[in-house]
C-alpha cells in the first residue's frame, strides 16, 4: 500500500514538473513566475541547446516593468536567456498597459549588455520608437552608460571617426532603387522639436459699446512637438524593397554607418546598413 | 636628487596612467561595405538633373595629357542629347542649326580645364560613376543642354518667322538673344514690325501703369469696424 501511494506521489511529481511544449501558449503557472523556476537540468535540453521559449515566457507577463524584472531576475541562472526574455519583452511583449517604453530600466540594469551585445542598438530603436521617436533625446540617455549608438549628425560630422558604428535616426523615405542584390532607400532625417504654437478658439466674445460693436476670440498658447527636416540626407541598404515601409511616412533606423559619399548638391550623404526601422508612437515620453 | 627621483617616477608613471582610464572601451567597429549604391553620379543622371551621390573616388595621380584628353571625350558624350535639346515639343526632328550650335558648346565645355580635370583623376571609372571634381564640367554642359531647349522650345518659331520676314539678323543670333530674353537693337526692331502673333511671348511687355490711388469713400469703408 506504501509503495502504492509513493508511486502515485511520483507521477504526481513528475506531471507537475513536465514543461510546456515549445510552441503552445500555455496558462500562466500559478505564483506570477519571476523566472523560469531552475531545475536540475535548467532550462536545458540533454543536447545542450537552450530550450526556453520566450515567445510563451512573455505571454505570462503583466506588464513592461513586470517583465522586465521577470527577465532581470533569470540572470543569475542564464545570461543568454535573460537577455533573450527582455528581447522579447520589448518585440514580442503585447501588454494590456501599452509596449516597452522604459528606457531608464534598461540603461540602469542592462548596462552590460547595451554596451557589449550587437543585437542591442535594435532593442534601443525599438524602444525610442515606442515613446515617441525622439532620437537626439534618447540616444543622449544610453550614452550616458557608453552604449556605442551615434547620432547622424555626429557621424558626418566625422565619417572616419564613426565608420563601423551604429547609427540611430528618425527619416522618412523618399526613392527607392533596386537592383539585383539589394534595394537601397533614400532617407530624410527628421528631427523633432518643441514650438510653441496659437490656437484660436472657437467661441466668439462680442464687447458693445456705445458706438462700436466688437467681436474677439479666444487665443490658446501651448507648445507642441513639430517635425523638421534636417537637410541630412541618408541611402540606407536594404536586403530587399519593403511594401510596409511607405513613403513619406516616418520611421526610426538603426543601422551601421559606412561612411559619406558627396553628393550633388553639395551636401554629404551618409551610408547606412539598415539592420531595422520601427514606427514611432504617436506620443513622446520623455 | 629629490627633483631627479620626481622627474624618474613621473616618467614611468605617466605612461601607465594613459592606458589606465575608467571609461570603458567602446566595441571595435564593424566592417564596412562602401560598394557603389544604385544612386551613384552617372553622365545621364546627372545631365537630368537628379539627385545622386559621387561614389568614384581616386587618388590624383600626376598630370597626364592622354588622361585629359580622354576625359575630355567622356564629357563630350553629352553632346548625344543636343538632338534631343534641339527637338521643338511639336515635332519629331531635331533643327540642323540649333544641334550644331549645341553641338560646338558641348565640344568647347569638354575642352576646357574643369572637364580635362587636368589629367590628374579620371572623370570616370569603368561603369560610367563620376569622380565628384567632374561636377562643376557636368553642371555647364547641364546648362548648354538646357539653353539649346529653351531656343527650341521659345525662341526657334519666332526667329523662322522673323528670318521669312527678311529680318537682317541670323538665325543663330536671333536664337541665343531671344534665349537669353535680351534681344540686341536690330532684333528689337525686327521683332516691332513684324511676326507680331509667333513672336507675342518674347516681345518685352509695355511698361505697367501706376495703381490708381484708392478713393476716399473706399478708405471710410476700409476704417469702419462696426457689424
Amino acid at each position: 500500500m506504501r509503495t502504492a501511494a509513493s508511486l502515485a506521489l511520483l507521477v504526481l511529481v513528475a506531471c507537475a514538473g513536465a514543461r510546456p511544449a515549445p510552441e503552445e501558449l500555455p496558462d500562466k503557472p500559478a505564483g506570477a513566475p519571476v523566472a523560469l523556476a531552475p531545475t536540475p537540468s535548467g532550462s536545458v535540453s540533454p543536447g545542450g541547446k537552450s530550450n526556453f521559449n520566450a515567445k510563451v515566457w512573455v505571454s505570462w507577463q503583466d506588464g513592461a516593468a513586470d517583465c522586465e524584472a521577470s527577465a532581470r531576475a533569470m540572470r543569475d541562472n542564464s545570461a543568454e536567456e535573460a537577455w533573450q526574455a527582455l528581447k522579447a519583452c520589448v518585440e514580442l511583449g503585447r501588454f494590456n498597459r501599452g509596449p516597452f517604453v522604459q528606457l531608464n530600466l534598461l540603461t540602469n540594469y542592462w548596462e552590460d549588455e547595451l554596451r557589449t551585445r550587437p543585437d542591442a542598438p535594435r532593442i534601443v530603436a525599438r524602444v525610442i520608437a515606442n515613446r515617441g521617436g525622439d532620437v537626439d533625446g534618447d540616444i543622449s540617455k544610453v550614452q550616458m552608460i557608453r552604449m556605442p549608438v551615434f547620432t547622424l549628425k555626429a557621424a558626418l560630422s566625422q565619417p572616419d571617426i564613426y565608420k563601423g558604428r551604429y547609427v540611430i535616426i528618425r527619416g522618412k523615405l523618399t526613392d527607392v532603387k533596386v537592383d539585383a542584390k539589394s534595394a537601397t532607400a533614400m532617407l530624410d532625417e527628421v528631427s523633432m522639436k518643441a514650438a510653441d504654437l496659437t490656437r484660436t478658439g472657437q467661441d466668439m466674445g462680442i464687447i458693445e459699446s456705445r458706438y462700436n460693436r466688437l467681436r474677439f476670440y479666444d487665443e490658446h498658447h501651448f507648445a507642441e512637438n513639430v517635425m523638421n527636416p534636417t537637410g541630412r540626407k541618408v541611402l540606407g541598404r536594404l536586403p530587399e524593397a519593403d511594401p510596409f515601409l511607405e513613403p513619406d511616412k516616418e520611421f526610426v533606423f538603426v543601422g551601421r554607418f559606412d561612411g559619406a559619399k558627396p553628393s550633388n548638391d553639395e551636401q554629404k550623404v551618409a551610408l547606412l546598413n539598415v539592420y531595422g526601422y520601427y514606427r514611432p508612437a504617436a506620443l513622446v515620453i520623455q | 636628487m629629490r627633483c631627479l627621483l620626481l622627474i624618474l617616477a613621473a616618467s614611468f608613471g605617466l605612461p601607465a596612467a594613459a592606458d589606465r582610464t575608467d571609461l570603458p572601451r567602446p566595441p571595435p567597429r564593424m566592417p564596412v561595405d562602401e560598394r557603389p549604391t544604385p544612386f551613384a553620379c552617372n553622365l545621364e543622371r546627372l545631365l537630368k538633373g537628379e539627385r545622386c551621390t559621387f561614389e568614384f573616388d581616386p587618388a590624383p595621380g600626376a598630370s597626364s595629357e592622354s588622361l585629359a584628353h580622354e576625359n575630355s571625350r567622356y564629357a563630350a558624350r553629352a553632346s548625344r542629347s543636343c538632338a534631343e535639346a534641339a527637338t521643338r515639343p511639336e515635332e519629331l526632328q531635331p533643327d540642323a542649326m540649333l544641334r550644331k550650335m549645341c553641338e560646338d558648346d558641348i565640344a568647347r565645355i569638354a575642352l576646357d580645364e574643369q572637364c580635362t580635370l587636368v589629367g590628374r583623376v579620371p572623370f570616370a571609372d569603368d561603369d560610367g560613376r563620376l569622380v565628384a571634381s567632374a561636377g562643376p564640367c557636368v553642371e555647364e554642359l547641364a546648362r548648354a543642354l538646357s539653353r539649346t531647349r529653351t531656343m527650341a522650345g521659345v525662341a526657334l518659331a519666332c526667329c523662322r518667322c522673323l528670318a521669312q520676314s527678311r529680318c537682317g539678323v541670323s538665325a543663330s543670333q536671333c536664337n541665343r538673344e531671344l534665349a537669353d530674353f535680351a534681344p540686341g537693337e536690330a532684333l528689337q526692331s525686327c521683332l516691332e514690325s513684324s511676326c507680331q502673333e509667333t513672336c507675342s511671348s518674347l516681345r518685352p511687355s509695355p511698361p505697367a501703369a501706376s495703381p490708381r490711388p484708392p478713393s476716399k469713400a473706399r478708405i471710410d469703408r476700409a476704417a469702419d469696424t462696426r457689424t
